[in-house]
């Protein structure tokens, strides 16, 4: 069998991958991006984490994550400054209650982890970090 | 031959038709077998009953199949292919007497033998295929065969008629059920339907129309017909690989060779039946009223299986198969408009395909431009193609791989870890070193596991259900978990976990399932009597030995209800009031499976305004029964001295985003569940628990654990840890962890994190991926979702997978 394959014969082969072509490409063309440059999952080194609150400022996870990194690191105050940021966007989240309340407590102020630990069990009762804590606190059973 | 008669053609059609239909649902049925979720959980179980028919009566079916061949064979027993046909007939009479002795239909037991099975029916399809190609078939009103020619006109035709019929059917399906944001979200749904129709129409055009210049030369038209059978197999492999196959887990070599020889066997088989006509005079009166009965043709089939589909797959093969025989009418109407490709019809195709990749490239901008964000294209488009799917299936295939998010290698390695075949062996699951001998009666533990049950139509989770009032009753008396998630969306690989406590490996089954049952080790260990309702999943893993009391014994799987169960359940209880040991009872009804509410009917003056009405007086039935078991154990005094949980292995879509079911899926309805959990007062007194921490049903085995004074330590990440604590121990912090969830029956993954507030998505069966913010009470919404959050998901969701693939010592 010969095949001669003059363009006169070929052009709707050659307009298909062209076309083709061009579908392919479009949804790259059309991608915008949406996002940040956060890692927001996974990421533990205080700069990524601080890069990270930049772009996501009402994140409660990434300001506790940064609070902890704070209070490894000696810097008391601005732990307790980013766990009290977290409360203003969700004031309910008893674990940045248990965790205000604890290095409230390490800092000496018992009534500030008392207050910390009733609103952690207002918000879940059954808390058993915050029970834990009240005791420490020496909240009345 | 020579036949003048245009009915005994098409008989013989007919004929044919009918033998393509039999041995192609013989093939469907294997590769059902083949996939081993769809074995476990469509055929075992008999979900579809009138699958169950189908096999017992095979050998009845196959000599009908085969008499009604021999008579559509006997226009040919005259003819150059008669020795062919008398030999399709004798080797065909020798098998149906063969599986009339012995059946021959596989179990699925046996992957090789479901694959050699589906192989060999595709074998009379080529047969009578190339007995019907070998026929020479005249008619006396024509002496020249009809030559078939690709057609612009036609094609766009095509395009605009199913686009236009599946518009207005979208529109009124989406409004009706009030699934899109805006009329302008709707309209931008509509119009990019009709680009994409039409980008569809000159891709087929241009593919056909390719094949007929190629080989338009004399030396060439000889191979046409073969050629353009080899292109048809080719894109209907692709399309059955895509569409059916993947999305039941059929992946592999296995999905292409299978794919490969039904396509080549269907299209042959229908190439043979055009061939019988192709000497015939096309009717233009039959095309148009193909024309005007195709949409009333769409809207049945659409509705006769849009709330029993699999991931839209047999809507979208409706609407395939709605936009062929458009395709055919249009080509047979136009027929001799012109001689053969203009330039025009080159100038088309490049105007369309620019229409798309301006479409393409500007629709993401509009939601700046008009100042609107329901115009986000990724919203307002899959809102969209839920009504509509045909644009689905075209959307789906012009978008392939070409997505930002697709991640070909992410997704390949999911797939790669889903439904497992090679054999693994099991692992230990312990959740102790060893049990503590514990002083004193243990209580007794009572687990409900209803199918399918969703969280919002109870009302400890919905204040605006009314009909489940003893429900509320027993969660008032009880602990509710805010944030509870199933491990499994479907129940394959739901239930087994949560007898292990943990995620397990994505195979249906790694057997033996002992070593990894820890809620039979608890119990055994503590001399619980058992009794436990039989089913598929039950018997094959769990056994039945002598000492356990077997529920629904005798009773079709589809029809265990809850009633039925706690009946029996009390009646046991109450034969052995004198036996000392505690009791651990367990029952799983499917009252809500989607197979038994779909057209159930609703009671006669009960009504449910905002939710899925069958279901919810399923509910109602169901809440009832579960009211008079507590009010059982009250009387019996045995209420205080019992653990109680009630929970699903799974939700179930009702309609959100014309889902229906929970196939495939890990959408927020399907993994959300209820999570119920009565304790006896005195570990009342002594439990601690954070009930809106996020919980998942893994949790229930290791939590039996800790309320039955064991110290349980979760032996892997996937594995669950106590809901309580009774003092000794803290609970495990996990707010702000993530927690992959997936589909018992598909690569689809789920990421849980933000303490159940964010559910990531990655679907590799579809190649898309979602977020949803679960954090506002009674919505679940879906968000946007950025590179970054992708990128972190997907690692976390890997990790998690190759980790749990590594404990059962796969690489």
């Amino acid at each position: 069998m010969r095949f001669h394959l003059p363009l006169r014969r070929v052009w709707p082969l050659v307009t298909l991958l062209a076309c083709l072509s061009m579908i392919r490409l479009a949804p790259a063309v059309a991608r915008s991006d949406s996002g940040g440059q956060c890692d927001r999952l996974g990421v533990r080194d205080t700069a990524a984490l601080e890069r990270c609150l930049a772009l996501h400022q009402d994140d409660v996870g990434l300001l506790i994550d940064l609070g902890r990194q704070m209070e490894r690191r000696g810097d008391r105050v601005q732990a307790e400054e980013l766990y009290r940021r977290a409360l203003r966007f969700d004031p309910h989240d008893p674990e940045v209650h248990v965790q205000l309340g604890t290095l409230l407590l390490a800092r000496g102020d018992r009534a500030g982890a008392r207050t910390e630990a009733r609103e952690a069990l207002k918000a879940v009762p059954h808390n058993s970090a915050a029970g834990q804590l009240a005791r420490l606190a020496g909240e009345p059973e | 031959v020579n036949d003048t008669g245009g009915l005994t053609i098409w008989l013989r059609t007919c004929g044919r038709a009918l033998n393509t239909a039999f041995f192609g649902f013989t093939a469907v049925y294997c590769v059902l077998t083949f996939s081993p979720f769809a074995y476990e959980q469509f055929i075992q179980p008999h979900v579809i009953a009138w699958l169950a028919n189908f096999v017992f009566l095979y050998a009845y079916f196959y000599w009908l199949a085969l008499c009604v061949t021999a008579l559509s064979l006997v226009p040919v027993m005259k003819s150059r292919v008669a020795p062919f046909a008398w030999a399709y007939l004798a080797i065909g009479a020798s098998v149906g007497i063969a599986i009339t002795i012995h059946p021959v239909l596989p179990a699925g037991n046996s992957a090789a033998h479901s694959l050699a099975i589906a192989f060999a029916s595709l074998a009379p399809l080529f047969w009578l295929g190339a007995i019907d190609h070998g026929s020479r078939v005249q008619f006396a009103d024509s002496s020249k065969p009809h030559v078939w020619q690709p057609d612009l006109l036609a094609c766009g035709l095509t395009a605009v008629f199913v686009w236009a019929t599946y518009a207005v059917l979208a529109a009124w399906r989406l409004w009706r059920g009030a699934l899109i944001d805006s009329a302008g979200a709707l309209a931008m749904g509509i119009t990019i339907s009709a680009v994409v129709h039409l980008t569809a129409a000159v891709i087929v055009y241009l593919a056909l129309c390719s094949l007929h210049r190629l080989f338009e030369a004399e030396v060439g038209r000889r191979w046409l017909a073969a050629a353009r059978v080899v292109v048809f197999s080719a894109a209907a492999a692709f399309l059955l690989r895509r569409i059916v196959l993947l999305p039941i887990a059929v992946n592999g070599v296995a999905s292409w060779a299978l794919a490969a020889g039904l396509g080549a066997a269907l299209v042959y088989s229908i190439s043979g039946m055009a061939h019988l006509h192709s000497h015939r005079p096309r009717s233009r009166r039959a095309a148009v009223s193909v024309v005007l009965l195709l949409p009333a043709a769409g809207v049945i089939l659409l509705n006769s299986v849009d709330r029993f589909d699999w991931g839209f797959m047999l809507q979208k093969l409706s609407a395939l198969t709605v936009a062929a025989a458009a395709c055919a009418a249009f080509h047979t109407l136009v027929r001799g408009r012109s001689g053969g490709p203009t330039r025009t019809d080159l100038g088309v195709p490049v105007v369309v395909t620019t229409l798309f990749v301006a479409c393409t490239v500007t629709a993401p901008r509009l939601p700046i431009w008009l100042h609107d964000d329901r115009l986000d294209p990724t919203f307002a488009l899959d809102a969209y193609a839920a009504g509509d799917p045909s644009f689905r299936v075209i959307r789906e295939l012009l978008y392939a791989d070409g997505l930002p998010q697709t991640g070909a290698d992410f997704f390949s390695f999911l797939r790669a870890n889903t439904s497992i075949r090679e054999a693994v062996g099991p692992v230990p699951i312990d959740f102790v070193k060893t049990f503590e001998s514990v002083q004193g009666p243990n209580p007794n533990v009572f687990v409900f596991v209803v199918d399918s049950l969703r969280r919002d139509y109870l009302s400890p989770y919905n204040p605006a259900v009314t009909f489940t009032p003893a429900l509320d009753a027993f969660a008032r008396q009880s602990y509710a978990f805010e944030r509870a998630f199933t491990r499994y969306g479907g129940t394959g690989l739901a239930v087994p976990s949560i007898w292990a406590g943990s995620m397990l490996l994505h195979r249906q089954y790694v057997t033996p399932f002992a070593p990894m049952n820890a809620i039979a080790k608890l119990f055994d260990a503590h001399h619980y009597r058992r009794i436990m309702s039989v089913n598929h999943i039950s018997a094959e893993l769990f056994g039945f030995p002598d000492s356990v009391t077997q529920l629904n014994r005798g009773v079709p799987e589809m029809s265990h209800t809850m009633c039925g169960t706690l009946e029996e359940l009390e009646s046991d209880l109450d034969a052995h009031r004198g036996d000392p040991r505690p009791v651990f009872g367990y029952a799983r009804s499917l009252d809500l499976h989607i197979g038994n509410t779909r057209f159930a009917p609703v009671p006669a003056g009960e009504r449910y305004p905002g939710f899925f009405e069958p279901y919810a007086a399923r509910v109602r039935r169901l809440d009832a029964c579960l009211g008079r078991f507590t009010t059982f154990l009250r009387h019996t005094g045995l209420w205080d001295n019992s653990i109680v949980i009630v929970v699903s292995d799974h939700g179930d879509s009702l309609g959100e985003g014309m889902r229906w079911g929970h196939g495939y899926t890990v959408f927020p309805e399907v993994i959300r569940i209820p999570l119920l959990v009565h304790l006896p007062p005195t570990l009342r007194a002594r439990a601690t628990t954070d009930v809106a921490r996020v919980a998942f049903t893994t949790d229930i085995t290791p939590t039996l654990y800790a309320l039955l004074g064991e110290s349980p330590e979760p032996p892997r990440l996937e594995a669950g840890s106590p809901l309580f604590s009774l003092g000794t121990e803290a609970l495990t912090d996990r707010r702000h962890e993530a927690f992959v969830v997936a589909s018992s029956y598909g690569a689809v993954y789920g990421l849980v994190r933000e303490n159940g507030g964010r559910l990531y998505i990655a679907d590799a069966v579809d190649g898309r991926d979602y977020l949803f913010d679960l954090s506002r009470p009674g919505e679940d919404v879906r968000i946007g979702i950025t590179d970054a959050e992708r990128l972190a998901s997907r690692a976390l969701i890997r990790d998690q997978v190759a980790d749990l693939a590594a404990w059962y010592g796969r690489q």
